[in-house]
């Protein structure tokens, strides 16, 4: 593996990341925006306005980001990358790595962005609405108060939101890549067999076959997995959700070793 | 400036620069473009230029100055034109009877041929 | 210096055999041309040796390492493609940027030069130039990695005739200044006639012809007179093909002929002519 290869891919990635980066986050801060200037409600005898609104979770759109971004990191880069002498090994290598770097910089700039939206307004940061107990903070209570973040729960932000975002970001890279191995009988196969197959197929077979049993015992797993059963313990999810990314990067390596170059 | 079926690139290469020092374009003791200009301007593989050129060395029409590139040779012209004499049967000779017995022109008409032109020449 | 050693390549797409056995090796120091009609397996070749697809059987080496997924054997070669490999938003400079952190040998300043000598706006996105401009973008890039094996695959498409010109008198200039191994895939057989110094003519998927061009010259020769004459004397021989006016016929023959009779004329197999009698059928 060419040093100077991954150095000038990896350059060439995150200049690729700038914009969107940017754009998000504006977005983000023109909605935390709008809910300032629009989240009063009026209490009329007095006339004063108290604000009640409260918000939490923006994070959600450096993960969706993130997956859009992941689905985007295969075809253009693939074309690009071997015109320019480097093996798909290294190509991919030089993509993971790079989407781990936009998951630490979406991890810092959100945990950074919590301990300003806590100030300014009442925001819960995701891994509080999802681990709050851990932290003292019930779950299902309306919150009238943002948290307060101490340096534990930051730290465990960061990381949490970092393993999560380059998890999500693994799925999207997958997904592409394994739709760029399909033909086109197959693209179309598969879009509509999966979806139709796990909304409706599965349900009903687990029902007919199951009584139910096959789906709880997944969502029990799942649960467990996140660290959600009996505790609140985010290293728990932090652990799984790099295990099952380094699952999907194995898959993608899989399929994009056989990758030839379409016209 | 195209190139002939006939000959290999290499010989025409050294009949061209020969014409050339012939002529006056490329006086004695004075430098030859490199093998490069002259694959350059022919479009024609360095390779070829330089065998033409080596023919060239050779017969002792050009040498290497070293560090400098290729002259022309002190007498190189007296050089080219005892060759060219030396090969003047071979290239016109042959192909002028050849192609008059194909016409069937006998030996008077071709020197009848010959005297016509001298006296072209002459007015 | 670097050279290529292509062994038993064979290329198979569901039931097309695009390549059968080839074994054809690309040394360094030669201009090679490989030669072929539409479909014969030039591009194959081409794709197989840059990595783009895998071979179904056989070995490709640079400088005796597989090429396979290999990065520092892929590195030592530039190929330029029909294919747009470029992301479309990227600008011309851009992409030269991108290609000297690849290609550490990449000369910048000449690739400015070339740039103006082509009149080439360099701030333009790759996706707005035209089919011309195209290919003349990708011959500076290709000019100027500075890579020990450069292929050319239809370089000229689109180009003017200026253009063209301006083309090989700088590949020459690029290839005397730095001797490597050049290898133009082209259809423009006269053009490149005098430039490449070795031949490699590929015909429904394997290589009829590996040999230096000056050999591949004195290979075959035409003969042409009195339809009955020539049938006459070309009885016997290797006929590569022949065309009729009239009475008049032309023979295309394989191999040198000393003694030809007085009413039939003799002349040289060019290039193209040699490649077309040799890949018609």
């Amino acid at each position: 593996m060419s040093k100077l290869q991954m150095k000038t891919a990896l350059k060439y990635h995150i200049s690729d990341y700038k914009n969107t980066v940017l754009i998000m986050y504006l977005c983000v801060y023109l909605a935390v925006l709008m809910i300032l200037i629009f989240g009063n409600v009026k209490i009329s005898s007095s006339g004063s306005s108290v604000r009640i609104s409260t918000t939490g979770g923006l994070e959600i759109a450096s993960m969706i980001t993130i997956f859009v971004v992941g689905l985007n990191s295969f075809k253009e880069n693939f074309k690009f990358l071997s015109a320019n002498g480097m093996s798909r090994k290294t190509q991919l290598c030089s993509t993971i790595a790079s989407l781990g770097i936009l998951s630490a910089v979406f991890a810092l700039i959100d945990t950074i962005n919590s301990i300003i939206f806590t100030h300014v307004m009442v925001y819960r940061p995701m891994l509080v609405q999802a681990y709050g107990p851990r932290y003292g903070y019930a779950l299902n209570v309306y919150p009238f108060r943002s948290p307060i973040l101490t340096a534990q729960i930051l730290a465990e932000d960061f990381l949490w939101l970092l393993c999560t975002c380059f998890f999500i970001s693994m799925i999207g890279l997958w997904i592409t890549t394994l739709f760029y191995r399909m033909n086109r009988g197959m693209k179309i196969a598969v879009g509509i067999a999966v979806p139709v197959l796990l909304l409706n197929g599965l349900p009903y077979l687990d029902e007919l076959y199951f009584g139910g049993a096959f789906l709880k015992a997944l969502a029990r797993a799942a649960s467990a997995a996140w660290g959600l059963s009996g505790g609140y313990n985010p290293y728990i999810a932090m652990l799984s959700m790099l295990v099952f990314s380094g699952i999907f990067a194995a898959l993608t390596f899989l399929l994009a070793r056989r990758a030839a170059l379409k016209k | 400036m195209t190139f002939a079926e006939e000959k290999p690139i290499y010989l025409q290469i050294e009949e061209k620069i020969e014409d050339a020092i012939l002529a006056g374009a490329f006086s004695e003791e004075s430098q030859i473009p490199s093998t490069t200009e002259f694959s350059v301007n022919y479009k024609i593989n360095p390779a070829t230029a330089l065998k033409g050129i080596s023919l060239l060395v050779d017969s002792g029409i050009v040498y290497k100055k070293r560090g400098l590139g290729m002259f022309v040779c002190p007498g190189a012209k007296g050089i080219i034109l005892s060759k060219r004499k030396k090969d003047f049967f071979d290239s016109y000779v042959s192909t002028l009877l050849s192609e008059a017995k194909k016409l069937n022109l006998s030996r008077d008409d071709i020197f009848k041929m010959i005297e016509r032109g001298y006296d072209n020449e002459q007015n | 210096m670097s050279k290529i050693e292509i062994k038993n390549i064979t290329k198979t797409f569901n039931d097309v055999t695009a390549l059968k056995n080839v074994n054809v090796n690309f040394e360094e120091n030669h201009i090679y041309g490989l030669l072929g009609r539409n479909g014969a397996g030039k591009t194959t070749l081409l794709n197989l040796i840059t990595g783009k697809m895998f071979p179904t059987s056989g070995e490709i080496l640079v400088d005796g390492e597989r090429a396979i997924e290999n990065d520092r054997a892929l590195s030592k070669i530039y190929c330029m493609t029909e294919l747009n490999l470029y992301p479309e938003k990227m600008r011309v400079k851009e992409a030269f940027h991108w290609s000297a952190g690849f290609y550490p040998q990449f000369d910048m300043e000449y690739a400015n030069t070339l740039c103006s000598q082509f009149e080439l706006k360099t701030n333009q996105k790759i996706k707005n130039l035209s089919t011309g401009y195209t290919s003349i973008f990708k011959i500076i890039i290709a000019l100027s990695c500075g890579s020990e094996i450069v292929i050319f695959d239809e370089p000229v498409l689109g180009l003017d005739a200026n253009h063209r010109e301006m083309f090989y008198k700088e590949l020459i200039q690029n290839y005397s200044n730095h001797p490597r191994t050049f290898i133009l895939s082209t259809h423009l057989i006269e053009e490149v006639a005098t430039i490449i110094d070795r031949v490699i003519i590929i015909k429904n998927g394997e290589v009829i012809m590996d040999d230096e061009v000056q050999n591949v010259l004195n290979l075959g020769c035409t003969v042409s007179g009195p339809a009955g004459a020539v049938d006459q004397y070309i009885a016997g021989k290797k006929v590569l093909g022949v065309s009729t006016l009239g009475g008049l016929k032309s023979a295309y023959l394989l191999g040198q002929i000393h003694d030809i009779p007085n009413n039939l004329e003799m002349g040289k197999l060019d290039l193209q002519k040699l490649f077309i009698q040799l890949t018609n059928s």
